[in-house]
């Protein structure tokens, strides 16, 4: 009986031991590296896949950061899927990066944790100059990050062959938008169906966040109308104001010119198995230095086309991200990972780095590169596009949002009715939120 | 009227084989198109290529990718075999106090749901000082279903099999090696293809517990293909199907000897 | 001889202990640590502050909890009878062709939706019904519907959603009523026969009646599972149109992941774990006990 009960331990200590040797070799041998590489500062940078194989890519570049500062570089490449559950659970743990690559809806819950850098006194007036974008890092009164990936807004492409076809010119306001789509909309091929759209439009969310609606098609509608999301002190929303109201009725109009199942498609289906294909008037996607090639290789139904930055109503406007990188506040060396950074947005890597991965420049000596059909967003449109309002509780109040736009095209709410509601979610959150942090 | 009742049964049937197929054969074909045509049908053979799985294989470290998820879900399997067949045969057969409320307790923990525990089984790990470590996407795998299925396979052993091997003087353990074990194999073969399945299917966890490249697994290291806004269709059916295959393997595998295990249970067919 | 007896108490312990230490290490002790965040405000970034009970008073005048806790009921309604019907009929079809090509082919089939992922299973599904391909269209227009109109109505979102979790798991409970199933020996049917029972017959009163204590751990199986419906969601639906197919861990995931509040996620999903373990026990007092379940 003895023998049988002390082999049963024995096995069960064999194997947890057994996982645990596999589990301490490397942890042994993570060690003896970390003693050899003491005398340099490393620092640990997290990049999400802005390409096929942005490791590969970025890895040469950095040598020579590392050899001038005789430092080390440890990227990581994180997943685009689950990204912040990979940030928040990293750093609650206090094991998160020095720099990472972080996006607008993250920002609020950082910055007002002190996870995050201010660096507006690291910053000199040159550097300012130098670098385009850096005021578009500047949110809730602090510098928390510098713009990487920008110059993309969502712009609105349009169909330059049906356009010709209706004796259209591209569309500058609202009323030439609506009038187009309406003459769009038609059936081509006299089946009784009607197969060509105004709008290709997609509100189904699966595939990427609920926010993606909001960023290919309702930022654009209100900044246009002269709204925005947050009153100015960001202690209350204000979307439900008749700038917001005239742009969700507006969208809402155009419903008789989209798929029938904007429902169930999502955006970027919408955008390519009907614009793509030659089936729409109109169509929103995120925009890119590479779209000409882009385009001419993989659409080849969509023989003619051009874009509009962005119409006008009172105002233009369009939704361009910033997505920056940060400094986190468990950061060691600060001014080396702010000399990284201003290093990897400056002209010298991106150059290099933008020949393999077109972008927008990002400085003013970095020239264009990209197809130049693409150019005008980034130089005579560049005030027409910019990012979002960072606010409290954004992700929240914006995903609310998101919903609500979808039971107003779903019909199971009225445009005003929907907005009150969600204006009054977004108060409530932003109520709770002020009380704990004034 | 048999005969037709029957046939009308094969028809069914036939249905049922199609429905369940026919998305994985239209995943294959789709991850054999190029991006351009994906949503074209027709698959004509000159347009499939295999280019989307040579971005995957490009990637050097695949090979390291693939052994890692195949190292964790095979030693996931061993892990909750050993566990669940132990504990399956204690719960099923000994009596011991608290028997029943012991048991009890374990199936409740099956009412935990484990995406929202990942904060806190983070803590935990973390306290463990396991972050990065094969054990922490090991140990956690083992769940109260394998104890349970084993319960109720070795509940249905007749316990006179039991007697007459302790008469003849078998240790609890011996029993359970030669007497339980090979009459619930089927069992053990459920459970095995569940565990392997799940442990290879595993996102999130493996996301939040590793940042070595080193210990990456197979569908994490898929993801990091998918730049943000790409809709390359082909290419997510491509990584779908490397995926798929494994599992799908491990289950033709242990098929065949599900089968005998079966016969060999004697249980009649 | 005492010392043989004393020691030999121990040994069904050392038996369930590996099990018992990793179910409690990770489970267990997570459960703990989840219970002790709901009464905290917790951000995830900053340490958590205790603030007692109002996580709670928030649960009772929170309108998209309500919405969630319908939804994951709506979903657990037509799973569970449906995973319960089809794996019954399914064993009971292969069973008495089990030597056959049809009777493995199928068994064979009907597994594989279930080696797939979730999220997998989701993306597929989802490029099928709106792709439009003409085959899909003609199927689907055999029962009048438009297959790429199902995930975008609030009302067809959710049956589709769970149809699709019952067609990917279908193969999981068949498997489990299958081997029950074949250990009902031969001769009670021979039996029957002789006292000149039909097929039919023969299943009501014998197949299913001693299949009783399997389908109540399927339906225990089955309820458990559906209310912690997630991956299948996230990826078909993203939670819409409007919230409707928003299940409850999705809800709590997204309160700890999208709003920072991973406090009060967790005492969502505590109100989720109470929901389902009152669901099961009502469950298993309904249906009658016998002495081989739970």
């Amino acid at each position: 009986m003895k023998k049988r009960l002390l082999s049963v331990l024995l096995c069960a200590a064999m194997v947890v031991g057994m996982v645990a040797g596999c589990g301490s070799k490397e942890t042994k041998s993570e060690g003896g590296k970390e003693e050899g590489s003491s005398e340099k500062t490393t620092l640990t940078l997290w990049m999400p896949p802005l390409d096929e194989d942005t490791e590969g890519n970025w890895k040469p570049l950095l040598e020579d950061f590392e050899k001038e500062n005789n430092c080390e570089i440890k990227f990581e490449l994180i997943p685009w899927a689950n990204y912040e559950e990979k940030w928040s659970t990293a750093i609650s743990n206090g094991e998160g990066p020095d720099i990472g690559y972080m996006y607008a809806e993250m920002y609020p819950t950082y910055i007002s944790s002190g996870a995050v850098v201010d660096m507006a006194d690291m910053i000199d007036d040159a550097t300012k100059e130098e670098y385009l974008y850096i005021d578009r890092g500047y949110m809730m009164d602090g510098q928390y990050g510098i713009p990487i990936v920008t110059g993309v807004p969502f712009v609105l492409y349009y169909n330059q062959d049906i356009l010709d076809s209706l004796g259209e010119t591209a569309p500058e306001t609202w009323e030439d938008f609506k009038r187009i789509c309406e003459k769009a909309t038609q059936d081509t091929d006299g089946d009784g169906k009607i197969d060509q759209y105004g709008y290709a439009v997609g509100l189904n969310s699966g595939d990427m966040s609920n926010l993606y609606i909001l960023n290919s098609y309702i930022y654009s509608l209100i900044w246009q109308a002269g709204g925005d999301i947050y009153a100015d002190d960001l202690k209350s929303a204000r979307f439900n104001d008749d700038a917001g109201v005239e742009a969700i009725e507006f969208f809402k109009s155009l419903q008789p010119y989209m798929p029938e199942n904007v429902m169930s498609i999502s955006g970027t289906d919408a955008f390519t198995t009907i614009f793509a294909e030659g089936k729409a008037a109109f169509g929103v996607t995120r925009s890119s230095q590479s779209h000409e090639t882009l385009f001419a290789e993989s659409y080849p139904n969509l023989k003619n086309w051009d874009y509009v930055t962005s119409l006008k109503n009172k105002n233009y406007g369009t939704f361009g991200a910033a997505d920056s990188l940060s400094i986190m506040s468990t950061c060691e060396n600060k001014e080396l990972a702010l000399k990284l950074i201003l290093y990897v947005t400056g002209s010298e890597f991106m150059t290099e780095y933008h020949k393999v991965a077109p972008g927008a420049p990002l400085t003013k000596s970095e020239a264009y590169v990209g197809d130049p059909k693409m150019e005008r967003i980034v130089t005579e449109d560049r005030d027409k596009w910019r990012p979002l309002q960072v606010g409290p509780c954004g992700s929240e109040i914006l995903e609310n949002l998101s919903s609500h736009i979808q039971s107003i095209m779903e019909g199971k709410m009225e445009v005003k009715e929907a907005l009150d509601e969600s204006v009054e979610f977004a108060n409530e959150t932003l109520d709770e939120y002020w009380a704990d942090n004034e | 009227m048999k005969k037709v009742l029957r046939l009308l049964i094969s028809l069914f049937l036939i249905c049922v084989i199609l429905v369940c197929i026919l998305p994985f054969v239209y995943m294959i074909l789709m991850s054999l198109k190029s991006t351009i045509n994906v949503y074209d049908f027709r698959f004509a053979l000159d347009e499939l290529s295999l280019q989307q799985y040579k971005k995957i294989f490009a990637n050097p470290s695949f090979v390291r990718y693939f052994i890692n998820s195949v190292f964790v879900a095979i030693a996931g399997v061993f892990l909750t075999l050993f566990t669940s067949c132990t504990a399956g045969y204690a719960f099923a057969k000994l009596k011991f106090k608290g028997n029943d409320k012991i048991f009890l307790c374990l199936i409740l923990t099956m009412l935990v749901p484990s995406e929202v525990i990942l904060v806190p089984l983070y803590i935990v790990v973390r306290g463990l000082g396991w972050v990065n470590t094969f054990k922490a996407l090991i140990l956690p795998l083992p769940t109260a279903f394998g104890v349970f299925i084993m319960r109720q396979a070795i509940l249905a052993i007749p316990d006179e099999l039991i007697e007459s091997a302790k008469i003849d003087g078998a240790s609890s353990m011996k029993i359970l090696w030669s007497v339980i074990l090979p009459l619930v194999k089927s069992a053990m073969l459920t459970l095995s293809i569940f565990t392997f399945i799940g442990a290879w299917n595993n996102f999130t966890w493996p996301l939040i517990i590793t940042t070595k490249d080193a210990l990456r697994t197979l569908p994490l290291a898929l993801t990091t293909l998918k730049a943000q806004y790409d809709v390359d269709v082909g290419l997510t059916m491509a990584c779908a199907t490397v995926t798929f295959l494994p599992p799908f393997i491990f289950y033709l595998i242990l098929q065949s000897k599900f089968e005998a295990g079966v016969a060999l249970s004697g249980m009649k067919s | 001889m005492k010392k043989k007896k004393g020691l030999s108490v121990l040994v069904p312990y050392a038996y369930i202990t590996p099990i018992s230490l990793i179910l409690l290490t990770f489970v267990a002790g997570s459960l703990i640590i989840a219970i002790c965040f709901s009464f905290t405000k917790y951000n995830i970034i900053t340490p958590a502050q205790f603030n007692g009970l109002y996580n709670y008073q928030k649960l009772l005048r929170d309108d998209k909890l309500r919405v969630c806790i319908m939804n994951t009921l709506k979903l657990t309604v037509i799973i569970v009878p449906l995973q319960l019907f089809t794996s019954t009929l399914f064993a009971v079809l292969i069973a008495s062709r089990q030597n056959t090509f049809l009777g493995k082919l199928t068994k064979a089939a009907l597994f594989i939706p279930v080696l797939s992922s979730s999220a997998v299973v989701g993306t597929v599904w989802k490029t099928i019904l709106n792709g439009g391909h003409p085959a899909v269209r003609a199927v689907f227009g055999i029962f009048g519907i438009d297959p790429t109109m199902l995930l975008g109505s609030s009302e067809s979102a959710i049956v589709t959603v769970a149809c699709i979790i019952v067609w990917k798991s279908m193969g999981y409970y068949m498997i489990i009523t299958l081997s029950s199933l074949m250990s009902i020996p031969d001769n009670y049917y021979e039996a029957a026969k002789v006292d000149g029972a039909n097929s039919w017959n023969q299943l009501t009163r014998i197949t299913l009646p001693l299949l009783k204590p399997t389908l109540i751990m399927n339906a225990f199986l089955a309820t458990v599972s559906s209310m912690q419906i997630f991956d299948m969601v996230y990826t078909m639906t993203g939670g819409g149109p409007s919230m409707s197919t928003t299940t409850m861990v999705m809800y709590a995931y997204q309160l700890t992941f999208k709003g920072s509040k991973a406090g009060y996620a967790m005492t969502v999903s505590n109100v989720l774990m109470l929901m389902v373990l009152i669901i099961v026990l009502f469950q298993q007092r309904f249906m009658r006990r016998d002495a081989s379940e739970i």
